[in-house]
């Protein structure tokens, strides 16, 4: 993986800084560095901007900054330039860490994360439904339909759907993954907007899902008599 | 003695670990790189978390448990329980107690105080006397100052709790650099002695709280990924339900009523004793005596874990939620851990096999693990640990109430911590200058279903029509998982004040008048401290001569020889006792007394290694 370095300035004593972990903490005056405004997780992470990262690197980079940079490293040191300034900055810098690190990790949230950086908002897209399988919508509305009229035989007619949601969702899944791929090889500003109107679909098919959830302790509670 | 100097002066300030418990509290702290349990001023590893008022003065202790029963009106224990919270919360909890709780009329969230005799006393005061105990007794131990403390809380724990567990520290004279939740603490304990890497659970069931906690540990990172638990729910809660079943038999027996404090008192005393006993016996009797009459009856460990089973069946919820939230399967655990005193019961632990799917671990020592933690989490702080680094998660959500009474969620329970949130805010009115804000946490959608953390008002908002200005307020939760909130109107980068009203219920006024007391009582404190020096001064006196006993009756006349083992043991008597003056005047003595063998043992030294040159 090709990482991306800038190379910086101690922001307290001007020495250059090299490393990606040392960017963050200067070793000649033991000041943490600030994050900027227009740092991205990517950068903090010293990590391409795309889909497939390599999570085993990641959580390796988020041990190694932690193990410097948490605030507890900065609770008794008293030889530093400037104690307070340590103390704020680390926490600053750790919760930006935090926020990354799990970021990152969590495919969803890396989709929606990576996708607003590239200036596609997903919950805000209008318009075009065209992704939104209409069949499965539905087949939804009668299963719903069967299940008020005969509460008897609900369970039988959701885990029939279910099976079908369930095969939607794994095929919407592979699809948003292939343009993932797409977007990493090709970095094409129109892959992302398809890409976002599979995100929209699937996130579609996981609201019917929680709908099937709710009809089902509805029918166990007896809620339908 | 008089030429050797054990220089103790320039020593780095040791920072002590507290586990402030629901029964019991302990401090420790960390000597190469081991934890050590402090033992207390009452020759006890565990300081029963007790706090009792004999007329004018406070026991805290065995000492207080053991008017539990005989004052019990004047008796405080679990305090716990009511720590952070308001005296609505706690309905139900207060016909339980035997000493009285009232509601604080002037606080606005309706504080909990707690009645002894004339005097009201706030949790957190109560709370601050247990903690001065313990660091009394460090201080003896350790013989130094010291005024810095980790202290352990149920991870599932609210702001409101923390911030009242902090100011009980500062109350009692503790800087608090960081207030850890207890699970992690045992982790911590546990990691430092098994050197594992894995998934593990801690299941921690307390005398009041209960907290599940699933970590990763790996080489030397303990990542907390879930939390969850049920902060009224523990021990205490199996002797309740001991004792209802004993009061209804009771009652229907030649008894009568049992509803007075003390009898009430005397039979919880007994439902703890009868639990305690389970622990290792297969059958136990019940016993009590009230008002010259005798209660008895023996119990089966069949009735025994029937009866507490519901209890623990409240844990089974909390530990699903927190192995869904880690998104883990219960067999890619590679550990279990059991904390707290309850778990020693064999009914608790077949419940934790049944829902994790394996043993529990029991090799680590229920009542101290967390004590332990909090002594490497305090190491840790101190600089002298470089391996341990914890990451901590924010147990509950934290959000803002919004239209209709509704709860919006700024930071998702179980993110890790620090970390922040920010939320931009506008004004609804021309020339509006103020903002309010309502701080809540809790997992439910209702704002009333969750608990108020704080009012916030934003002020000095520059003057501009509706909707105009922008107020970034930002929620920062820090490693202690409190919440500090900070705004900025962005279009002219102005800081707004930020009034905040903090729910642990005191005032600033009460809070200076609450510190200015415990100035007074610093005299008190001055005598103490001198004890420590006198102490310390004398102790290196002691153990060197000790060493040189058998040199002095070698070199010195027989004459001279006694008085140094006289003048000893008068310093060894004197350090047995408090008083400072005999302790200074033994130690001058022995030191006069040595002088003459000290010149003779340099004269020796020189001698021999005069020879050895030669």
């Amino acid at each position: 993986m090709v990482k991306v370095f800038q190379t910086k300035n101690c922001k307290y004593c001007g020495k250059e800084l090299e490393e990606i972990y040392v960017q963050r903490f200067c070793e000649a005056c033991g000041m943490p560095q600030p994050v900027t405004k227009d740092e991205d997780y990517f950068q903090i992470f010293g990590i391409e901007r795309k889909f497939n990262i390599n999570l085993e690197e990641i959580e390796v980079t988020f041990y190694r900054l932690s193990r410097v940079l948490h605030p507890d490293k900065f609770s008794s040191s008293s030889n530093l330039p400037d104690v307070e300034e340590a103390k704020s900055v680390s926490l600053l810098l750790m919760s930006v860490l935090n926020q990354a690190f799990q970021t990152l990790v969590n495919r969803d949230k890396l989709r929606s994360y990576l996708l607003l950086l590239e200036g596609v908002d997903t919950k805000r897209l209008n318009g075009n439904h065209a992704s939104i399988p209409k069949e499965l919508a539905a087949a939804w509305f009668d299963t719903k339909d069967a299940v008020v009229e005969n509460p008897e035989g609900a369970e039988a007619v959701l885990a029939k759907f279910e099976h079908n949601l369930i095969k939607a969702l794994e095929v919407q899944e592979s699809q948003i993954m292939k343009f993932e791929d797409d977007y990493d090889r090709k970095r094409e500003q129109e892959v992302l907007n398809k890409l976002a109107h599979e995100i929209q679909a699937k996130a579609f098919l996981k609201s019917i899902s929680r709908d099937v959830q709710k009809f089902r302790d509805r029918t166990k509670k007896g809620l339908w008599h | 003695m008089a030429l050797v100097q054990l220089g103790r002066k320039g020593r780095p300030e040791t920072i002590v670990g507290i586990d402030l418990g629901t029964t019991n509290s302990l401090v420790a702290y960390v000597e190469n790189g081991q934890p050590i349990v402090i033992t207390t001023t009452e020759g006890q590893r565990l300081l029963p978390s007790v706090v009792s008022f004999e007329d004018d003065s406070v026991k805290v202790g065995f000492a207080a448990r053991s008017r539990k029963i005989k004052d019990a009106q004047k008796t405080v224990f679990s305090v716990k329980r009511l720590l952070g919270r308001s005296y609505n919360d706690l309905k139900e909890v207060c016909q339980e107690l035997p000493y009285q709780l009232v509601k604080d009329e002037n606080s606005a969230d309706g504080l909990v105080r707690i009645k002894v005799g004339e005097r009201q006393f706030t949790a957190v005061e109560i709370s601050a006397m247990i903690l001065k105990e313990l660091k009394n007794a460090a201080e003896i131990a350790l013989g130094k100052t010291v005024s810095k403390a980790v202290i352990t809380v149920p991870a599932y724990f609210n702001d409101s709790q923390r911030q009242a567990t902090r100011l009980a520290g500062r109350f009692a004279g503790l800087d608090v650099m960081r207030i850890v939740n207890e699970p992690t603490a045992a982790a911590l304990a546990y990691g430092l002695a098994k050197k594992r890497n894995g998934l593990i659970a801690v299941y921690d069931l307390g005398g009041g709280t209960f907290d599940i906690s699933i970590l990763k540990l790996k080489d030397g990172i303990f990542e907390v990924l879930a939390t969850n638990g049920d902060t009224r729910l523990g021990g205490d809660d199996f002797d309740q339900a001991i004792a209802d079943v004993a009061i209804k038999e009771m009652e229907s027996s030649r008894f009568g009523k049992v509803d007075d404090p003390e009898s009430l008192a005397a039979v919880l005393a007994a439902a703890e004793n009868l639990k305690i006993r389970f622990g290792t016996e297969q059958a136990a009797e019940f016993s009590v005596s009230i008002k010259g009459k005798n209660y008895r009856r023996i119990w089966s460990k069949e009735e025994f874990e029937k009866t507490v089973l519901p209890v623990i069946e409240r844990t089974v919820e909390p530990c699903l939620n927190a192995l869904c939230d880690a998104d883990l399967d219960q067999n890619e655990l590679s550990d279990v851990i059991l904390v707290g005193g309850p778990t020693r019961l064999s009914v608790v632990q077949n419940k934790v096999e049944e829902i994790f799917g394996r043993r529990p671990n029991t090799s680590m020592h229920p009542d101290e693990v967390v004590a332990h933690g909090a002594a490497i989490q305090a190491d840790i702080l101190a600089g002298n640990n470089r391996e341990f680094q914890l990451l901590d998660v924010v147990p509950l959500s934290l959000g803002i109430e919004t239209y209709g009474g509704l709860m919006s969620t700024l930071i998702p329970r179980n993110t890790r911590i620090p970390t922040a949130a920010r939320e931009v805010f506008t004004t609804f009115a021309d020339n509006q200058t103020g903002v309010d804000l309502h701080v809540l946490q809790g997992e439910r959608e209702k704002v009333d279903d969750n608990r108020s953390l704080a009012f916030f008002k934003l002020k000095g908002i520059p003057p501009m029509p509706a909707r105009l200005p922008k107020i970034e307020v930002t929620f920062l939760v820090d490693a202690d998982g409190i919440l500090q909130v900070s705004a900025e109107e962005l279009r002219t980068g102005k800081q707004n004040a930020i009034e905040v009203k903090p729910s642990h219920g005191l005032s600033d006024e009460e809070i200076d008048r609450i510190l200015l007391e415990s100035a007074e009582n610093a005299e008190q404190d001055i005598h103490f401290r001198q004890l420590v020096e006198a102490r310390n001064h004398a102790e290196p006196i002691l153990i060197t001569t000790q060493k040189k006993l058998k040199d002095a009756y070698r070199l010195l006349s027989e004459q001279e020889a006694k008085l140094v083992e006289l003048q000893f043991k008068e310093l060894e008597t004197a350090l047995k006792q408090t008083d400072i003056i005999k302790i200074q005047r033994a130690a001058l003595s022995l030191d006069k007394a040595t002088e003459k063998l000290a010149e003779l043992l340099v004269k020796e030294a020189i001698q021999k290694a005069g020879e050895k040159n030669a």
